[in-house]
């Protein structure tokens, strides 16, 4: 089983901000993502945890971890229990 | 937006030529790509291409560290030579930080439909941590 997403972002992007990037609207819940917030994001088979580095408008930028999900998941709060 | 953040940043320096290879995380799902494209070409609307972020490599040492790091959340990575891809007509643009690529077309059925025909190599990525706890998720 894949992790659900909390966010849709594809890890190959990045702008000048050197972090990937993705729009606001492709949140699972949009009331998760705020600055600081940790997300599950990816896209197609891939997964992260990531923390929301900024919000500007309808974009989001995120700084994902380089490990697998569970390794962070006392991190995602209530949805990282088991 | 401001409209200068509607255009990427096209680095003045063009892609080495040595820069041989152009690496992406994840397989060549036509859907996924898809949307990638459009997002990319509603945030960039005044440059009026669909995209599709990648990395370009040197050589294989280079691709192998690009796996390693940028790529390092990716079970699975493509490499193309960057040759076929502009044979293929999709333009290889090097936009934002080296090592980033985008590579693009006018029209998005046309980029992706290139895109998944042109020759192309998946690979494991080395790398790459499998989630042991994917079944508790």
């Amino acid at each position: 089983m894949v992790a659900t997403l909390d966010l849709r972002v594809d890890l190959n992007t990045e702008d000048d901000t050197g972090l990937p990037w993705a729009f606001l609207r492709d949140a699972r819940d949009p009331t998760l993502v705020r600055e600081g917030a940790w997300l599950i994001v990816g896209s197609g088979n891939v997964r992260a945890v990531a923390q929301v580095e900024q919000i500007a408008g309808e974009l989001v930028w995120v700084r994902p971890l380089p490990g697998p999900v569970s390794q962070y998941r006392h991190l995602l709060g209530d949805r990282g229990v088991a | 937006m401001s409209p200068a953040e509607r255009i990427p940043r096209v680095r003045l320096t063009p892609i080495p030529d040595d820069g041989v290879f152009v690496v992406r995380g994840d397989e060549l799902d036509p859907a996924v790509l898809a949307e990638d494209a459009t997002a990319f070409r509603e945030r960039f609307s005044e440059w009026g291409r669909f995209g599709i972020s990648a990395f370009y490599a040197a050589s294989e040492d280079e691709v192998d560290a690009i796996c390693q790091t940028r790529l390092v959340r990716f079970e699975v990575i493509v490499v193309f030579e960057r040759a076929a891809l502009e044979s293929a007509g999709i333009e290889v643009v090097p936009t934002f930080r080296t090592p980033h690529v985008t590579l693009c077309h006018v029209g998005l059925d046309q980029l992706i439909q290139r895109l998944t025909a042109c020759d192309h190599a998946d690979r494991l990525n080395p790398y790459h941590v499998p989630d042991e706890g994917d079944d508790q998720w």
